[in-house]
């Protein structure tokens, strides 16, 4: 359970710092979904922006100086250094925002089987929480403008609201 | 042999025999040598790495902590008793290794994409996969990527000026699948290939250990030869040295033909296939009765409200699939347009909350794996041998391509509608004895995408070259400049398109010198009798030198024989200035 109380302790560091910011669009990169996973706050439907940049980097399999050097050089507010998934799911969740909103809507996915493997919810329980969050929807992304960290707050809630999936925010 | 001679060392250095039969390492820094003549001699690098590990003193920065794969092998090769022989101390490796857990290694290759023929050449990188890694694990994983660090500010002839002739560093990342699936599946819409290989763990260590060497170093990218997937190849090189991976590129490593290449050496175990965003949306549209399309259009479009009546009256099962369709619809267009957000984020999230609501779980089938993957497609180089009549004389003809594909060579593979060709030249001899060059392309593309209710690409080509002018006098070689814009609609297996054309030309022979043509090309790809073929008819009206038109109508027609043959035949009628000439042309093309 390493794992989780990096990121209940992340949540505890970072939720108050968050819950009066009005710039809910920080750390969001130009590509969208907080720029590889780096970003904190990342906005839902973010980042339509920035594909005419990749069309020519496709033609000699390039890539953007900016991404690989933060992820290279742990700028960017991202450290490549620690992979993602000893993070936890805020940073999951931030990186896949808009897919996760798509596969929660559904109940199914493979963005959202991600985020149970990530959030170390075991095989048997999957079923339940997938059910969970397409029932919560509405809770977990209320709005539009959602960022990723009160995505992830109100993703918390919910399961501790859930009997059999309490145990993995506990 | 002597230790540094050795396949694995020499990989390990990146070293390849320049033209002089010399060796010289692929990196270019001197930060990757422990020899200050490392870079061109493999036998000085061994010898000062040996000297630096035995130096005292230990911790990260020790060359034991940072050369961790040259250390592993030597140790492996050599008796290292007596000293100290562990390099147990690293400590930033260590947990870098780690946090990887890499166990084993999937190449992946993102397949080229509708609407983007430069993308055919691809892209490769390696996944880090982890033990019993299953689906849903599988985004989870990290990637190995090489890729030119471009300035986003350069503008595109300097980009390709560099990315052809060197200039921009290549360096090496680690990333989340996830990223990567992001950019390829959703941003770019391409398809990926999961080329899972059979390196044992041992074998995938070792590569681990050597991409910590070389991540902080730069090796200059180059477009053609030293490639992302050439890189690729010398990480599996390294992993397992017996495979000699690289010197089966000395000169240009196009992605599929390195897959190929992993294919035919026996390392892949299976293959998964991902489909790309548009594909799945292009599936998915398959799947509903046009009534239902038409709604999810309307509901994508704003046009009408998701309480409607229209949306009740299905049962919820329908409901979901229609609202999961707008909803991708919606997103492929907000990312293929680039709409602002503010104007795409209102709808979308209705969207999917009124999904959310349905009690019903997705009817939508995925699309199928494709019979025929990117790398059985046929081989790039063309070679073509021809016999045939233009205007009443025989010739012989002898065409050579270098790469990559034509409208008219086998589709298995490729996409419909999508053509590159990269330096393409044919000769004829004539009956009357004289040889003559009828044409040479340096590049021609055309990218023809059908439109639907709900992707709606535009098309379009592009070509440089020489070829023959038909005009009273004669038939001089000009240059040209071709571009073309316009729209395709699907008709069966095939498509039509229409577009109109520019074309600059230029020539000593020709009256004006530089001429400029305003025209129109309409065209039928089909697919059928054994292949497929391309129906073309050109009018192009020249507006410096008055009163020329000039045009013609074409049928290329391929019979595919197997991966590596076809037979063509080319039938025309072509107009010039107050000249008339009928072509025809039977060809036998191999691909190698």
């Amino acid at each position: 359970m390493k794992k989780m109380t990096i990121m209940i302790g992340g949540l505890l560091l970072i939720g108050p710092m968050l819950a009066h910011s009005t710039n809910h669009n920080q750390g969001a990169g130009p590509r969208g979904d907080g720029a590889s996973g780096c970003g904190w706050g990342s906005l839902l439907f973010d980042g339509n922006s920035g594909v005419g940049a990749h069309v020519l980097a496709v033609t000699t399999n390039g890539s953007f100086g900016n991404n690989t050097f933060g992820l290279s050089s742990g700028t960017n507010g991202c450290d490549a250094e620690q992979p993602i998934r000893y993070k936890g799911g805020r940073v999951y969740i931030g990186a896949n925002m808009t897919k996760l909103a798509e596969d929660m809507s559904r109940g199914s996915g493979e963005t959202l089987a991600g985020l149970s493997e990530v959030m170390g919810i075991a095989k048997e329980d999957r079923p339940a929480f997938y059910a969970l969050v397409k029932k919560h929807f509405a809770v977990i992304y209320p709005r539009d403008s959602v960022t990723s960290d009160e995505v992830m707050d109100a993703l918390i809630v919910v399961m501790k609201s859930d009997p059999a999936l309490s145990k993995y925010v506990g | 042999m002597r230790l540094h001679d050795d396949p694995a060392w020499l990989a390990l250095g990146h070293y390849r025999r320049n033209g002089w039969g010399h060796w010289v390492s692929d990196a270019d820094d001197p930060a990757f040598f422990l020899a200050e003549t490392g870079q061109y001699d493999p036998e000085a690098e061994l010898s000062a790495t040996l000297l630096a590990y035995f130096a005292p003193g230990g911790g990260d920065r020790h060359p034991r902590c940072r050369f961790p794969a040259r250390y592993h092998w030597l140790k492996s090769r050599l008796d290292f008793a007596g000293s100290p022989t562990s390099n147990g101390d690293c400590k930033a490796f260590s947990e870098w290794a780690e946090t990887l857990k890499a166990h084993s290694v999937s190449l992946i290759f993102p397949a080229s994409y509708l609407n983007s023929p430069s993308s055919m050449f691809g892209h490769t990188f390696l996944r880090l996969d982890l033990e019993n890694q299953d689906e849903d694990a599988r985004l989870l994983a990290y990637t190995v990527n090489y890729a030119a660090d471009v300035n986003p500010a350069d503008n595109e002839l300097f980009y390709a000026y560099r990315g052809l002739f060197g200039g921009y560093p290549g360096v090496i990342s680690v990333q989340p699948f996830y990223d990567k699936v992001k950019e390829y599946s959703d941003f770019e819409n391409r398809d990926i290939w999961e080329y899972a290989l059979n390196l044992t763990p041992t074998e995938t260590a070792q590569l681990i250990r050597h991409v910590w060497e070389i991540r902080p170093i730069r090796f200059d990218y180059y477009f053609i030869g030293e490639n992302c997937s050439f890189r690729m190849l010398s990480l599996l090189d390294v992993a397992r040295p017996a495979l000699g991976l690289r010197e089966k590129f000395p000169y240009r490593a196009i992605p599929s033909d390195t897959v190929r290449a992993i294919v035919d050496a026996g390392l892949v175990d299976h293959v998964d296939y991902r489909a790309s965003a548009a594909t799945v949306l292009n599936e998915h549209t398959r799947q509903l009765t046009p009534d239902q399309l038409d709604l999810a259009r309307r509901l994508a479009a704003g046009e009408i409200a998701l309480n409607s009546d229209a949306l009740k009256h299905l049962s919820a099962s329908e409901q979901a699939a229609v609202l999961e369709i707008a909803y991708e619809s919606l997103r492929y267009r907000a990312l293929s347009d680039k709409l602002p957000r503010e104007q795409v984020a209102g709808l979308s999230y209705k969207l999917l909350a009124a999904r959310s609501r349905i009690d019903a779980a997705s009817p939508l089938k995925p699309p199928r794996h494709p019979s025929t993957r990117d790398d059985q497609g046929h081989k790039p180089w063309r070679a073509d041998l021809g016999l045939g009549f233009f205007d009443h004389k025989a010739f012989g003809s002898f065409r050579l391509r270098s790469a990559y594909h034509d409208l008219t060579d086998p589709l298995a593979g490729y996409r419909p509608g999508a053509q590159i060709k990269f330096l393409d030249a044919s000769f004829r001899y004539y009956e009357d004895e004289r040889f003559r060059v009828e044409a040479i392309d340096v590049i021609d593309i055309a990218s023809l995408t059908p439109r639907t209710d709900f992707i709606k690409p535009l098309s379009w080509t592009v070509s440089l070259g020489a070829r023959r002018k038909l005009l009273e006098t004669g038939r001089p070689l000009v240059g040209y400049l071709d571009g073309g814009i316009g729209l395709s609609y699907g008709i069966g297996d095939g498509m039509i398109f229409g577009l109109v054309n520019t074309a600059l030309e230029a020539s000593e022979a020709t009256r004006p010198g530089v001429d400029v043509g305003l025209g129109t090309r309409l065209g039928w790809l089909y697919q059928g009798l054994g292949g497929q073929g391309l129906i073309d008819f050109r009018i192009v009206c020249y507006v410096v030198d008055d009163d020329h038109c000039a045009g013609g109508l074409h049928l290329d027609h391929t019979v595919n024989l197997g991966r590596d043959y076809a037979v063509n035949l080319r039938l025309g009628r072509e107009r010039g200035e107050n000249a008339y000439a009928s072509e025809l042309l039977l060809s036998v093309r191999r691909y190698f």
